[in-house]
């Protein structure tokens, strides 16, 4: 069953070394390590959750075979010390949201207590300069309506985010955040940091049933 | 032997390519040559500084105004024109990654194709070849021109870029452009972040190794910007140290805004590795 579920950003800037002297994702970094950290506290397990890689400006050169989202969402539990068994489960970037929902539904199937780390980036469009998109003035408020079903603790409207507009606004964990669409309403849901600070929309939230 | 228009430059030459923009919204100048008198003064002053070539653009490189074709052309081909009958001896190259804009300039006297999007439009190895130009060959790991860096890895950025460039140099080779007229150039921020930046300076001798001229394009970046904090106004000693090491490392060409600065350094290396005598020296020997 799952008891917790904690939604954090994946860009690479959340491996602190690649960042500089100064963290440029501070904040965005400590509201992540902090619901990582709660959602670990209730479970025994916890499963990373994260899309395939998405609108990379050119295709990754290397060996590595896991998409950033799921990179990224290890090193968010090796850097929170939650250091529980689980597994990575990747979804297509471009699953429908059907397929995520199953995904979702079969997570409560498992008969451990499992936390969900869900990796979900949002909008690559929110910057009006500088932005790794063009500037598109629907992104925020795309990036609103996600922050808003998280908020509210809603599967059922992150279900029914737009699918077509998404992959338009660059938006590359949608599929990943309508994983949760598979799951029970939660009996806690709070966003806990929501902001573009460089043109990609970054969210925070944590459920609890 | 590095053979660019008409001239011949010996192996252990180190030549300033002055930036010419023709463009409203480069990231540095912002407009200030895309009038084309004002253009064509950058150009006397560049020459005046100690330029042995001009890079001249239409397209800023990053995302921006839209500028088509014909609009590409009309910046640019008129302009080598204009340049070519004043000063008949410059290498002059051209910033494009068109084929169409490549016949133009080249129809006009352009020596050199820079190719900054790494052969996005295969035709322009075609123009090359057919005009005897020279071409320089970039890597940008497949990228779409003028779309920004998002999240780019790389294993080992020098080898991926060290692997694009050769090929795509053998692959200018095979199309019909001289050995002796082609460069690589690792492309600096070109789909890379700071780091890989950073690495490829580091370690640029490795692409010197491949035997192929690099000519590396530093000034002013996002990398300089990023590495010390600073605005594109405040980027001129970043971007002369890693010309300097850039230069120890055995780069041939400097892509640059800066000339007279730019100059100073790559002689300055050239002496220090003792390829270059001082102007004078007389301290201690009279």
């Amino acid at each position: 069953m799952v008891v917790a579920a904690a939604v954090c950003p994946h860009p690479l800037l959340m491996f602190r070394e690649l960042g500089g002297a100064v963290d440029p994702v501070a904040e965005a970094r400590a509201a992540s390590l902090t619901a990582v950290a709660a959602v670990a506290a209730v479970a025994d397990e916890v499963v990373v959750v994260g899309a395939s890689d998405a609108y990379l400006s050119s295709p990754q050169v290397g060996r590595e075979p896991d998409p950033l989202s799921i990179r990224v969402g290890r090193r968010l539990l090796a850097d929170a010390g939650a250091l529980l068994p689980g597994e990575d489960v990747v979804i297509g970037w471009d699953a429908g949201a059907a397929e995520a929902a199953d995904l979702g539904r079969s997570f409560g199937e498992r008969n451990v207590r499992t936390a969900l780390l869900v990796m979900g980036d949002l909008s690559a469009r929110r910057a009006e300069e500088g932005g790794p998109g063009t500037y598109d003035e629907r992104a925020a408020g795309f990036d609103a309506q996600v922050e808003r079903a998280l908020a509210s603790g809603d599967p059922a409207a992150l279900g029914a985010l737009d699918v077509a507009l998404g992959d338009e606004l660059m938006v590359a964990g949608r599929a990943g955040l309508q994983v949760l669409s598979g799951v029970p309403a939660p009996a806690t849901a709070e966003v806990t940091y929501a902001a573009a600070p460089y043109g990609v929309g970054y969210v925070v939230a944590r459920w609890t049933w | 032997m590095l053979t660019l228009g008409h001239r011949s430059f010996a192996d252990h030459a180190l030549l300033v390519m002055a930036i010419v923009n023709r463009t409203r919204d480069s990231f540095y100048d912002r407009g200030a040559t895309f009038a084309e008198d004002a253009a064509l003064e950058r150009v006397r002053e560049a020459v005046a500084a100690g330029a042995d070539l001009v890079d001249i653009g239409g397209v800023k490189a990053g995302p921006g105004d839209l500028v088509d074709v014909d609009e590409e052309i009309r910046r640019t081909a008129p302009f080598v024109a204009t340049v070519r009958a004043e000063f008949p001896d410059l290498v002059i190259s051209v910033d494009t990654w068109r084929a169409d804009v490549g016949r133009a300039v080249c129809g006009e006297g352009a020596d050199v194709l820079n190719d900054a999007w790494g052969g996005h439009d295969p035709g322009l190895l075609e123009v090359a070849a057919g005009f005897g130009a020279s071409y320089i060959c970039t890597h940008t790991n497949g990228a779409t021109p003028r779309q920004p860096p998002h999240r780019v890895q790389y294993d080992d950025v020098v080898a991926a870029a060290i692997a694009d460039t050769v090929a795509l140099a053998e692959r200018a080779v095979s199309a019909g452009v001289a050995r002796d007229r082609l460069l690589i150039d690792p492309a600096h921020d070109f789909e890379k972040n700071t780091w890989h930046s950073l690495e490829l300076t580091r370690r640029l001798d490795e692409m010197v190794a491949t035997g192929w001229p690099v000519l590396v394009s530093l000034s002013n970046k996002d990398f300089v910007g990023e590495t010390l904090d600073l605005p594109t106004d405040q980027r001129v000693t970043g971007t002369l140290a890693a010309t300097a090491i850039s230069a120890w490392q055995g780069a041939r060409v400097f892509r640059a805004h800066e000339v007279r600065e730019t100059r100073e350094v790559l002689d300055m290396v050239a002496s220090i590795r003792g390829q270059r005598p001082p102007a004078r020296a007389v301290r201690a020997l009279a």
